[in-house]
């Protein structure tokens, strides 16, 4: 069953257009990578989703109804959480006043609902639990990132849309964070994921988009995608090539001993 | 013909257009023009749109809020009339005293401005105004309280001007006047200056603009356009007191900017003059007149942020959307080229001595000791990399050697010279270039018009050149254009070229900083995070690129960069930093040689 789907969308600034109809398919505990070289649209993409960037063409649904002309906030009522490039803590407040702020949209009624749900991301982040009382802007970069994971997850989503977690981040963080991103996944959460790095990004998702020039050029399955057209679209040099490679491979093993115990059974 | 029509000459012909045309076209057209005005309301208001204009130019451009615009324009009528009316002089010198004398005040106002922001700035202005029009407005030696003083229209000696078609065409040729001097400001380092205020104050300070004085002078232009406009204002009306120039005047002139448009010259001249009309009502509404501007004005504010003209932009850009672009079949974008930029011989940096020394340098942020003594060095033609995990301290100490944030103890000396506390624009100005991790570009401004913006130090004519557009701006002006294209055209950007910053995407936006910075040839290139939100390819190349600058043209680069295989394979020396101190230094390879440091504070993804 799809949860989200693009049709034919558009989007642009002023007198330019930076998408160009796309069309994207989002089933419902799947996974899905977005990919592409700089201003390829990626991140219009995203916020055209959220609800952040007019779409001036073409048809958003989520969750089986029509949201094109819907505001972020009633779409993130219904269930979608954006994680933007810039993370967008709220500094100054504390850890636990940031994820309460995550519940606001959960109905006002829904007391228990609320509680219950930010119980579960204090219980899932031990260590935010640990820090409740204090700033957040005062914590490590790895901290930021997963407040900002537990913040997504206290509106208690249907879909993740994370724009690229790993901006900014030292390689140690990026690790633990797309092990948060990870878990989530195979707990099945819907994840829709905008990432540069290649070795990461194509580790996590199911599914892989790559754009080019505000359309969607390739779509399928990760362990069934040609590595060397991916490689070409998103113009990788020999270096990453062959870190692209070995990650392909990796998926596309896993693929096939899945099938093959799916045969045995 | 548009190579031919220079705006210097532009200049001259609309002034020479306006002096033989517009006496004829007042004279004869304007009672049949608009019914139901004389030339004297229309007079009256044309100097408010000249007022207008003046608001504009500090806010719209400068990004600096007056609520005592009015108190500018009674202090520019008071003075004309001390010409005029005492000293029996003629306007003409009256509406040049007017707005040196407006340009003076200011200047006072612009003192508080350098501390003062947004609403605090909003409120010491209108207290200002307030101080005004309650004083020295009233002071009976200038003014004479509340009789208040004549302002007679006296062109030489006893003639005085009776004709109000004529002084009208005067007041039109001083908008002329105004309008051109206003277009010359935003064609120039002048402009940019103010509008890179406006947009990212900090980053204006890294490509070499003295924010103090950019300020300063946004006020003195505007308090000089003001004084003139209160000048002629004063000789529409014939007599003024203080009650003449209220508050309520001051929010008038906010008015015109925003419902016109804020920054937007054209808008704001139109609708000051039809705000000032007072255009008869259709007799149903007579009475509702406030009510009816209220509704305009919520109106405008809640639907039409940006005015007028952006309602006109918008329709223009609905219409161009409608045109089939080639936008969509853009080409995969070139590997950035970087190295177009130096005009200038690598070898008059010292070659053997260091550029950049850093000593003990430690910087406190109330308990936590963000850089904690901590020494480097950069040789010139070398590529130093920082990395270390996030929170590290490496921002902060970035922060610190470019001027930014004031160090509790070391000393920083750059080219030889122990900079001391020596301000972010004057080490820009050494040569020290650098990025932001927050991309250090005015978001509102073209591609092209920030690669201008960032030569800001090469621009070397003064601002009065500037204001009057002589021949010499328009050389160095299109030297600098041409600079800007090849930074541009070297980029794979030119399609681009003429789109805001904003609109790019953050990978496009990092690189047109980091050639934005390299088009104030820095003697050291500070990247903070340049590949961050770059896409891996991109990421490649710029390591490339980096590696082509140093090795082709001695450039001497200090990156902080989490992207280790790059920082490994790009730098000459590496150094490590983490909870504010220095944990490690070496070569790459002797640091990749100890995976134990990287391992424990960058984590497996190293390999």
């Amino acid at each position: 069953m799809s949860l989200l789907e693009l049709k034919a969308v558009e989007a642009g600034f002023g007198s330019s257009t930076v998408l160009h109809g796309v069309d994207l398919n989002i089933e419902k505990g799947s996974s899905l990578g977005v990919f592409g070289l700089n201003g390829a649209g990626k991140s219009v993409t995203m916020k055209v989703i959220a609800g952040l960037v007019p779409a001036r063409g073409g048809r958003v649904s989520f969750r089986d109804a029509d949201v094109t002309n819907l505001s972020p906030e009633n779409r993130a009522r219904m269930g979608m959480a954006y994680m933007s490039q810039a993370r967008q803590l709220f500094g100054k407040l504390t850890v636990s006043q940031n994820i309460r702020l995550g519940t606001s949209v959960l109905r006002k009624r829904n007391r228990e609902r609320s509680r219950e749900v930010v119980a579960g991301v204090y219980e899932r982040f031990p260590l935010l639990a640990d820090r409740r009382t204090q700033q957040a802007g005062s914590l490590s970069g790895g901290e930021q990132a997963m407040l900002a994971i537990g913040r997504a997850l206290a509106s208690d989503p249907q879909v993740l849309l994370v724009d690229e977690p790993s901006a900014g981040l030292a390689p140690a963080v990026i690790d633990s964070v797309f092990g948060m991103l990870q878990d989530l996944r195979s707990e099945g959460m819907t994840i829709v994921l905008v990432e540069q790095n290649i070795t990461f990004g194509f580790r996590l998702v199911d599914r892989a988009a790559v754009m080019q020039s505000g359309r969607v050029v390739y779509e399928g399955a990760v362990g069934e995608l040609d590595t060397t057209k991916v490689a070409k679209l998103l113009g990788v040099g020999r270096l990453l090539g062959s870190r692209l490679n070995r990650v392909m491979n990796e998926r596309k093993k896993a693929r096939t001993t899945k099938r093959a115990k799916g045969v045995r059974r | 013909m548009m190579r031919w029509l220079t705006p210097y000459r532009s200049n001259i012909l609309l002034i020479a257009l306006g002096c033989a045309v517009l006496p004829k076209l007042t004279a004869s057209a304007m009672p049949g023009l608009l019914p139901g005005s004389t030339s004297i309301t229309l007079a009256i208001a044309v100097a408010l749109a000249i007022a207008g204009l003046s608001l504009n130019l500090l806010l719209g451009y400068a990004g600096q809020i007056s609520l005592g615009h009015a108190a500018l324009l009674g202090v520019g009528a008071f003075a004309a009339s001390v010409v005029v009316d005492r000293w029996n002089g003629p306007m003409f010198g009256a509406w040049a005293f007017a707005a040196l004398v407006g340009a003076a005040v200011a200047l006072v106002i612009g003192l508080p401005a350098l501390r003062l922001r947004g609403l605090y700035l909003a409120l010491a202005t209108m207290v200002f105004g307030l101080t005004m029009q309650a004083s020295v407005l009233r002071w009976p030696v200038f003014t004479r309280g509340s009789a208040g003083v004549e302002v007679p229209r006296r062109l030489w000696g006893d003639r005085i001007l009776v004709d109000p078609a004529i002084f009208l065409s005067m007041v039109l040729l001083m908008l002329l006047v105004v309008w051109i001097v206003d277009r010359n400001v935003l064609r120039t380092k002048i402009g940019r200056a103010f509008r890179m205020l406006r947009e990212n104050e900090t980053a204006a300070q890294a490509f070499a603009i003295d924010v103090t004085r950019y300020k300063l002078l946004a006020f003195v232009l505007a308090g000089a356009i003001a004084g003139l406009g209160g000048a002629l204002y004063g000789h529409a009306i014939g007599l003024v007191n203080s009650d003449v120039f209220p508050l309520d005047l001051s929010l008038r002139i906010v008015l015109f900017v925003i419902i016109g448009g804020i920054g937007r010259r054209w808008g704001v001249a139109v609708v000051a003059v039809l705000l000032s009309l007072n255009p008869e009502l259709p007799s149903f509404l007579r009475g509702y007149d406030l009510v009816l501007a209220a509704a305009i004005v919520l109106y405008n504010i809640v639907r039409l942020p940006t005015g007028l003209a952006g309602l006109v932009d918008h329709l223009r850009d609905l219409r161009a959307r409608t045109k089939p672009s080639d936008e969509g079949s853009e080409e995969m974008p070139k590997m950035p080229e970087f190295a177009a930029v130096f005009h200038e011989d690598p070898s008059d940096v010292l070659v053997d001595r260091r550029l950049l020394v850093v000593e003990g340098a430690s910087v406190a942020f109330g308990g936590l000791r963000a850089v904690d003594d901590v020494s480097l060095g950069v040789k010139p033609g070398t590529v130093v990399g920082i990395i270390g995990p996030n929170g590290a301290g490496k921002s902060t100490l970035f922060n610190a050697i470019s001027g930014f944030v004031a160090m509790d103890g070391g000393t920083v000396s750059f080219d030889g010279q122990p900079l001391g506390a020596l301000a972010p624009h004057a080490r820009a100005a050494m040569g020290m270039g650098r990025t932001f991790q927050q991309v250090g570009l005015a978001r509102d401004l073209s591609v092209r018009e920030n690669m201008l913006l960032a030569q800001h130090q090469h621009a070397g004519y003064g601002d009065a050149a500037a204001l009057v557009y002589s021949r010499s701006v328009g050389a160095i002006e299109d030297t600098l254009g041409t600079k800007a294209d090849e930074l541009i055209a070297g980029l794979g950007f030119t399609s681009f070229a003429a789109k805001p910053v904003g609109q790019l995407s953050g990978g496009q936006q990092r690189l047109v900083e980091i050639a934005a910075v390299l088009a104030t040839t820095p003697k050291l290139l500070m990247l903070d995070e340049p590949t961050a939100g770059l896409a891996p390819a991109a990421a490649e190349a710029l390591g490339e690129r980096l590696a082509a600058l140093r090795d082709d043209h001695g450039q001497s680069i200090l990156l902080i960069e989490h992207n280790v295989p790059l920082v490994l394979d790009l730098c000459d020396y590496v150094y490590v930093l983490n909870a504010g101190r220095l944990l490690a230094e070496g070569s790459p390879s002797a640091l990749g040689r100890n995976p134990a440091i990287l391992s424990a504070y960058l984590g497996e993804a190293v390999a």
